[in-house]
């Protein structure tokens, strides 16, 4: 007989204890140390995972930091060009403002150098042209600048009416004269200012160079005077546009 | 050194010691040579068991066959295989280490041993009411047997029977025949021939331990998800009926 049932039995009971004895020794434990390897795996990925999501957020951060920095570093240098460019303008400005006073200083300079200039130009001309005059009236005619002077505003104080007058005069007249006046010609202003104003007693006499050939009346806040300035003053105004004209011309080499 | 000669069919028949009805048999003396080979070899292997990702070869390799036997018993059983892992483990390990020993000069499989077989095949036999009583209990495991009709109970009896008898003969015959044909080539043709129709059998032997495991799970797994199939159709019906 092929089956001996005694050994079926040995073989059963074999079986059941190679089972346990498996069971035991290869099949729990292999099962335990997988699932203990896979818990480590497990756990080495979160670990990774955490380190991973700590090194994501401190990326994060240092991107916001660079970021900050950046736009920091843009707003420092908005506001360094916009200061640049104020203190650019401010010391145009300045610079603008210095120059223009230099300029109104020295266009100031030049307007009193002129104005002195031809001042003593007057000067110098009026007593030039009075000498001149003086000479050929002399030579020619016989006969004194001065005296024809005197003459014309004796004429002229004549002339005047009596709205030009002074209504009262409180303090003394006073004529003023740029030369010498001789006696006689003293006298005949004298006897010209009392017909006129015949208040007047004494006359006050005096001798301003700056007159060089006017003679002026001064009594009673009332005012006249003939000199030779108003020709002085056509032949200043034309060597002026004389000069002007010269100024703006281009200059050539 | 051989136990066998050509006419003694089944290593039952070599007897080193008898009393009684107890004998200590060839298959005996070989099956305890397996179990401390398997017992040994696995305790020196998983004495030391790394939890590290870097593992020993041998490690490895049985993580490979504990993990191949897992993921057989889940495909098959579509349940978790935890429970059915070490019988069904241990039904492949020591059948495919009884057939791969065979390689060994002067040994013989005790799987070419129908006492063997027929063991395993009880054991087999006696485990699918186990599991399925375990699983859904024992009310409703037994009324899958008279599922769809209460005469189908004898053949579904029959069907059991036959089914275990067919998993020792199968194994059985596959591994006696392999060895005979072995020996009596090598008596013919004792060159070359008698190497490849071994090394013929080692697959031939794999494949079978393959075979008796997958059937084993599949009986099992047929004794757990029947009656839940029959149920369904069972409240399938009662929700027609309302």
């Amino acid at each position: 007989m092929l089956i001996d049932w005694f050994t079926v039995g040995a073989q059963v009971v074999n079986f059941l204890i190679l089972l346990v004895l498996l069971k035991i020794f290869l099949f729990d434990r292999i099962k335990q140390a997988m699932d203990q390897r896979e818990k480590n795996i497990k756990e080495r990925f979160d670990t990774a995972e955490e380190q991973e999501a700590k090194a994501k957020e401190a990326r994060e951060s240092f991107e916001k930091k660079t970021q900050s920095l950046e736009d920091e570093w843009d707003a420092r240098l908005k506001q360094a060009d916009k200061d640049a460019k104020e203190r650019r303008e401010s010391l145009i400005k300045q610079a603008r403002e210095e120059v223009d006073g230099l300029k109104n200083k020295w266009q100031n300079a030049l307007e009193q150098e002129k104005a002195s200039f031809f001042d003593r130009f007057k000067k110098q001309a009026a007593r030039l042209i009075f000498d001149t005059v003086e000479k050929t009236l002399s030579h020619l005619a016989d006969t004194r600048a001065q005296d024809q002077a005197v003459k014309k505003f004796l004429s002229r104080f004549e002339e005047l009416d009596k709205e030009d007058l002074p209504r009262e005069v409180k303090t003394q007249p006073r004529v003023s004269t740029g030369f010498d006046l001789s006696e006689s010609q003293q006298k005949s202003i004298q006897k010209a200012v009392s017909q006129k104003l015949p208040d007047v007693e004494n006359i006050a006499f005096d001798v301003r160079p700056e007159l060089v050939f006017g003679i002026a009346f001064a009594a009673g806040g009332k005012k006249m005077t003939w000199h030779a300035h108003d020709y002085v003053s056509t032949l200043e105004k034309q060597i002026n546009q004389a000069i002007e004209s010269k100024d703006h011309e281009p200059q050539k080499q | 050194m051989n136990f066998m000669d050509i006419k003694q069919i089944s290593p039952d028949q070599v007897v080193f010691f008898q009393y009684h009805f107890i004998t200590l048999n060839l298959t005996i003396v070989f099956t305890w040579a397996v179990m401390v080979l398997l017992v040994i070899g696995s305790w020196l292997v998983t004495r030391r068991l790394s939890t590290e990702p870097k593992i020993s070869a041998w490690q490895n390799i049985l993580e490979i066959l504990v993990t191949g036997i897992q993921d057989q018993i889940s495909e098959i059983s579509r349940q978790k295989a935890t429970r059915y892992m070490p019988f069904i483990g241990t039904l492949f390990v020591f059948i495919a280490a009884c057939n791969l020993l065979t390689v060994v000069p002067g040994y013989e499989s005790p799987t070419a041993s129908l006492s063997t077989t027929a063991a395993l095949a009880i054991c087999v036999f006696i485990s699918v009411p186990l599991f399925g009583i375990a699983q859904k209990g024992l009310g409703r495991y037994l009324k899958q047997y008279i599922q769809p009709t209460v005469f189908m109970l004898p053949f579904n009896i029959m069907g059991e029977l036959s089914r275990t008898l067919a998993l020792a003969v199968r194994l059985f015959g596959n591994i006696m025949s392999g060895s005979k044909i072995v020996a009596i080539l090598l008596a013919i043709i004792p060159f070359v021939f008698p190497v490849i129709l071994q090394l013929l059998g080692l697959l031939t032997g794999l494949i079978q331990a393959y075979i008796f495991a997958v059937l084993a799970m599949v009986y099992i797994a047929s004794a757990t998800q029947i009656q839940e199939h029959s149920d369904i159709k069972t409240d399938t019906k009662k929700d027609d009926n309302q």
